[in-house]
């Protein structure tokens, strides 16, 4: 076995080479300081779902044959009554100014709407002639809306919302012709809408470019927020309960060194941050002043006759190691994340089990050059808690705990059965929950609540039937690709009536052509990006475009999802492919996933930490009290997410697990170390709880103060993240008191 | 999609006129004050008795120095479809007349255009082969221009129909 001595080596080192270690860590610090504006964002939404899944790699194809990721850019118009003609007007010019946009491929709208030449009474016209008379536009767009056209006319019956799409080139290809379009404005689509401000109208930009700009602005927010309220919170509580400004510093000051350095690991991976990731340098923060909380209170229930390099010292070999083995399961906990196959969690799996290391090192280091400003002359009491807000409070702190010290001793003790068996109730009512919630990851939750993005995405999803697209290909190599070809479309639009379903088939019979694949000239007039969407080059190809919402949107859209695909598989189609398919299929992947990281985790840190005690039978005593929170946690899911499991929950209970065991790891150590002082199980339970159970409980209480702070996040996710980790704490903490000692009494686990 | 296709025809050689707009202030310089951006608003139609359609165009223009001609290009957006279009038109000795060739990248083909100019209206005459075979049509384009404003207005006469009439004005200001 590692001897304390090595796995404390960095505190030590410090302890005879200060100055060097000082500047060591100043050095450290300043480099990441001076590298944090240089931290990027992921604006890339797709990213997030995509894995290494054959439907993934298909998708990755068919955007390298495309030139680039498809987008579109959208606009939702909307007025509180229906539209004047005045409003149709501006409208109209700001719909067709878009055709003038970078990169905009066509531009679909109620403007874009044009009859047939075959139809009786307005052959070849446009929908919305150039002069307004809203009874005749009301007679123009029911006669449209009749004949069932491809696309749906964008525009809601009461008349007072509207919606411009517009399909854009990849950029790559963008990069690539800039130089020859010279007739091009040069204006990107935003530029254009700030010369047509509608006045009257509510005009939202929304599609994959705009939801991406809206969640990095509100990342930022949240790295504010989460750091400077969490941090505030916890350093306040802290002083409260160390009794002492200095003490609350030689805590939080490790802990934000530590959290520093993790956010200078994004730097050197090049790791951008997302919604996932960021909350990696809180964590570790509360991590780290929960593990300084130790160090901390073991220091100062020293004997101060001692030198004070001996109290450091030992202070280093007894609560070191309980750290680092704390640090090893959350680095396991982080770690059992990369199970999946997804690039973003394999990050945030890498950049939470590293910066968990690195915090350690930082810790070990930090709190030893800054542990002198505990020093107290021989004989004199230390801080205790309250203190610093007067006697009556560490009084009052002190009788709250001693009562509450001696409940759980005395229950642990006496009530075993009881404890025992209500543990194993709530576990099994806790699994039951789990098993009735459902894997859920919608892209809005990406979004804050009060995004008008969002809003505006919900709007069109229920209004217009949604802006993302499936591209069903269809094989016209054979005689019978073209009829395949109409039996997909046909059978897509019977299953999603509601929605816009554009293919070779639906072109043809609206402009009134033959029956069969047209030749290039007969398309002539459809624009070059549509038709790229429509035919491979080769024309072996044929795709079906269908607009539809995102699949989790609610659980009506998912079934109608899975009706598309089936029915278009049934029909005959080759492949679905597009961000819907990944968001329905990967996307939940991604949970069940992460259930088995949860799983692996849990596991394999009890079993270290068994190892690491010489003692097989802790695994058990610290798989139930360290499970059983996790699954009451789940419950809240129920009660915050209306039973929908997504990726940030299970991550939430993956992390949790790793971050809640550490106070069995702390509880465990000290009752170890008591037994081999030479006290009896009675006695060593009882000064371990005493003692430890008074850190793991300012811990706790620390952590989720901090962890407080995500309840102020516009992010739902966010939100119930903290939630469920506080939760998680909570109930692992009145575990460790009374489910662990009880167990521990246990002959089978000695 | 034929119908279209003139309006189209008929929409660009509109919209290519402005090249060839006099300066009221400069007898031979005026196509330099026709260089730089201009944004167009209004409506054209397919032939004289059919529905007016809202249309909108920017164009950029630049001259060249030593020929005095004009060289333009730029875009046209109108229901469900936008299109290129491009042309050059140089001044004729005496500094009245004018006379250049539209280009239509979309396949329309190549065509003259020439006219006179008096004070600040010019007038400009075309005669097209429309497509697939829907005979000539002759028309003329009349420009007024006031100092960063530009109006012009269109008619038409298609042989094949019989019918005459106006086919389109667009309002071009100065970006």
């Amino acid at each position: 076995m590692i001897s304390r001595a090595i796995i404390v080596a960095p505190g030590l080192a410090t302890l005879r080479y200060r100055r060097t270690a000082a500047a060591l860590l100043l050095i450290g610090l300043a480099l990441c300081l001076w590298a944090l504006p240089s931290l990027r964002f992921d604006n890339d939404i797709q990213r997030g779902f995509l894995s290494d899944s054959p439907r993934s790699q298909v998708y990755r194809d068919f955007v390298g044959d495309m030139g680039g990721s498809p987008q579109v850019a959208v606009l939702l118009i909307e007025a509180n009554q229906p539209f004047s003609a005045k409003d149709y007007e501006a409208i109209r010019d700001l719909a067709l100014d878009l055709e003038f946009a970078d990169r905009v491929e066509a531009v679909l709208s109620l403007f874009s709407a044009r009859f047939p030449k075959t139809h009786a009474l307005y052959p070849g016209e446009a929908v919305v002639p150039a002069e307004i008379d809203l009874d005749d536009l009301d007679a123009r767009f029911t006669a449209y809306t009749a004949m069932a056209p491809p696309v749906r006319l964008p525009l809601t019956a009461d008349r007072t919302t509207t919606l411009i799409v517009a399909p854009l080139s990849p950029k790559s290809t963008e990069a690539k012709t800039s130089e020859s379009r010279t007739d091009e404005t040069g204006e990107s689509v935003s530029e254009i809408l700030q010369t047509h401000p509608l006045p009257g109208l509510r005009m939202t930009l929304t599609g994959e470019a705009a939801i991406a700009a809206d969640m990095v602005d509100n990342l930022k927010q949240e790295m504010i927020v989460l750091n400077t309220i969490g941090t505030a919170l916890s350093f306040g509580l802290a002083i409260l309960l160390l009794g002492s400004l200095r003490a609350a510093l030689v805590v939080f000051l490790p802990a934000v060194a530590g959290a520093l350095m993790s956010m200078g690991l994004f730097m050197a991976l090049q790791y951008p941050i997302t919604l996932l990731n960021v909350i990696i340098p809180v964590l570790i923060l509360l991590l780290g002043a929960a593990d300084g909380f130790h160090l901390v209170m073991h220091l100062g229930k020293q004997d101060n006759a001692k030198p004070w390099s001996d109290r450091l010292k030992t202070t280093l070999l007894d609560v070191g190691p309980a750290n680092a083995l704390t640090s090893l399961t959350t680095a396991i906990g982080f770690g059992a994340v990369s199970v999946s196959q997804f690039d973003q969690l394999d990050e945030l799996a890498l950049l939470g089990a590293l910066g968990v290391g690195l915090s350690y090192l930082v810790l070990l280091v930090a709190f030893t050059l800054l542990a002198p400003l505990l020093k107290t002359p021989p004989h004199q009491q230390t801080a205790s808690p309250g203190a610093s807000l007067g006697p009556w409070l560490s009084n009052l702190l002190q009788a709250l705990w001693s009562g509450a010290a001696a409940f759980c001793y005395r229950h642990s003790a006496r009530s075993t059965r009881i404890i025992l068996i209500l543990s194993l109730l709530l576990t099994a009512l806790g699994t039951w929950s789990y098993m009735e919630t459902r894997a859920w990851f919608p892209l809005y939750q990406n979004l804050p609540d009060n995004s008008e993005v969002r809003r505006a995405n919900r709007i069109i999803e229920d209004e217009f039937g949604g802006f993302f697209r499936i591209w069903t290909t269809v094989d016209l190599s054979d005689d019978t690709g073209w009829q395949r070809l109409r039996d997909v479309t046909e059978a897509i639009r019977s299953e999603a009536p509601a929605q816009s379903v554009v293919s070779l088939t639906t072109l043809v019979d609206w402009l009134g052509l033959e029956d069969r694949l047209p030749d290039k000239d007969a398309l002539a007039d459809v624009p070059d990006g549509l038709m790229a969407q429509l035919l491979t080059p080769d024309r072996q190809t044929a795709r079906v475009v269908t607009f539809v919402p995102e699949p989790m949107h609610d659980l009506e859209s998912l079934n109608r999802h899975d009706r598309i695909e089936h029915a278009a598989f049934q029909a005959g189609a080759d492949s679905n492919i597009g961000f819907p398919v990944i968001l329905r299929h990967d996307a939940l992947m991604v949970v069940s996933q992460l259930g088995n990281g949860l799983i692996a985790a849990c596991l394999i840190a009890s079993l270290v930490v068994a190892a690491a005690f010489r003692r097989p039978g802790l695994t058990i005593c610290l798989l139930l009290p360290n499970i059983l929170p996790l699954l009451i946690a789940a419950m809240l899911v129920h009660v915050m997410n209306a039973g929908q499991l997504n990726p940030p929950s299970v991550l939430a209970l993956t992390v949790a697990f790793g971050i809640a065991i550490d106070d069995a790891i702390h509880f465990t150590n000290r009752y170890l170390l008591e037994r081999r002082a030479g006290h009896d199980l009675d006695t060593a339970l009882r000064l371990t709880i005493s003692d430890t159970g008074w850190v793991m409980t300012a811990t706790t209480l620390t952590i989720c103060i901090g962890l407080t702070a995500t309840q102020f996040s516009p992010f739902g996710t966010v939100r119930l993240f903290g939630a469920m980790m506080a939760v998680t704490f909570l109930i692992a903490l009145l575990a460790d008191l009374l489910l662990l000692p009880a167990l521990l009494r246990k002959k089978w686990t000695h | 999609m034929d119908a279209l296709k003139n309006m189209i025809l008929l929409s660009a050689l509109t919209c290519f006129c402005l090249v060839s707009v006099p300066s009221p202030s400069l007898a031979d310089g005026f196509l330099e004050q026709l260089t730089g951006t201009w944004v167009g608003k209004g409506w054209a139609r397919q032939e004289p008795n059919t529905a007016k359609e809202a249309i909108r165009c920017r164009l950029t223009n630049k001259t060249e120095a030593r020929s005095g001609t004009l060289f333009a290009n730029g875009k046209c957006a109108a229901a469900g479809k936008s299109f290129k279009i491009n042309g050059q038109i140089q001044p004729l000795s005496g500094g009245k007349r004018y006379q250049g060739r539209w280009t239509n990248p979309d396949g329309i083909g190549s065509i003259p255009v020439s006219g006179r100019r008096q004070e600040n209206k010019l007038t400009l005459s075309f005669t097209a082969n429309l497509p697939d075979d829907k005979g000539q049509v002759t028309g003329q384009i009349i420009w007024i221009v006031d100092e960063n404003i530009v109006k012009l207005s269109s008619t038409g006469a298609f042989a094949k129909t019989g019918q005459s009439g106006e086919l389109g004005q667009i309002l071009f200001t100065r970006r």
